[in-house]
């Protein structure tokens, strides 16, 4: 096992054999790999009827949502684990409450829980560690956008049904 | 496991498709997504906070304890985010739907895991099966 910190990757090379060898070069190769681009096509018409009418988010399934969730996840770019969430809701809940309530009544994510930190590691057992796609990213999400995430997969489950 | 023990008791043989949808999570399109949810019926509130969810989605890339600048990233829902499950299972709806058509012609089950899916169909032997 590498230490974090050490300049452990190897430079990568493309698929028409580019060598990558700067930091901001390999990056950009494992961005391609993991992230891909959509292809273009017409842009859909933002549906505007029902607006404000959505399902009402109680305070009992925000409540859910942030309990159900294993206190072991790793942070976010805000660095704040779900310990941290969970006392900050025996503080002041009806904040979080309040803030999620009106992302879901405006139908918005905030910016801030839409940045991800991506963390670059080699997947095991590879021959050859000099191309990309044996590298994985791990998405790490704010934890109290997850929270807001976990709301909305449970009211979809819940529709759906 | 059931089913194939069944199969064989009749004298036929089971036979079982494994698919991974290959690269499935970060191809997740956001306007065919959008657009099934709203076939589907989905609260208009919930479609549109999903929409947005999507778009404008940025990383920072941390790669030798090095972090990187914030990039765009154009489509696929954030692996590890909680709403990944049922959204792909949503998405994924369009392509089953197809297939369970065919599957009442042949008798074949569909079992799925996120994106690992198996069909399992019962032939006299493997040349029917493949059918």
């Amino acid at each position: 096992m590498k230490l974090w910190g050490q300049p452990s990757t190897k430079a990568l090379r493309s698929r028409d054999g580019v060598v990558a060898g700067s930091w901001g070069d390999k990056e950009e190769l494992i961005k391609e790999e993991v992230f891909p681009k959509p292809l273009k096509g017409v842009e859909r018409k933002v549906q505007e009827e029902g607006w404000g009418m959505g399902k009402t988010i109680t305070d009992k399934d925000i409540r859910v949502a942030l309990f159900d969730q294993s206190v072991k996840k790793a942070p976010g770019p805000d660095k704040l684990r779900f310990k941290a969430i969970r006392l900050l809701w025996e503080w002041d809940a009806p904040r979080i409450i309040g803030i999620i309530k009106v992302a879901f009544r405006l139908g918005i994510h905030p910016q801030p829980w839409k940045e991800a930190k991506g963390v670059v590691i080699p997947k095991p057992n590879k021959p050859d560690y000099g191309v990309a796609k044996v590298y994985m990213v791990i998405t790490l999400l704010s934890c109290l956008g997850k929270v807001v995430e976990k709301v909305s997969a449970n009211a979809i489950a819940e529709e759906y049904e | 496991m059931k089913r194939v023990e069944e199969a064989w008791g009749r004298g036929n043989t089971e036979a079982v498709l494994l698919m991974d949808v290959k690269g499935a999570v970060p191809h997740v399109a956001k306007r065919n997504l959008i657009k099934r949810m709203e076939e589907m019926g989905f609260e208009a509130n919930l479609v549109r906070w999903v929409e947005n969810f999507m778009e404008e989605r940025r990383v920072n890339m941390w790669m030798d304890g090095k972090e990187g600048d914030s990039m765009d990233v154009e489509m696929g829902v954030p692996q590890g985010s909680p709403v990944l499950p049922v959204l792909f299972v949503i998405y994924l709806l369009g392509l089953f739907s197809r297939v369970e058509e065919k599957e009442e012609e042949c008798g074949s089950e569909g079992i799925s895991f996120v994106d690992d899916v198996a069909w399992v169909v019962e032939g006299e032997d493997v040349g029917e099966c493949t059918q």
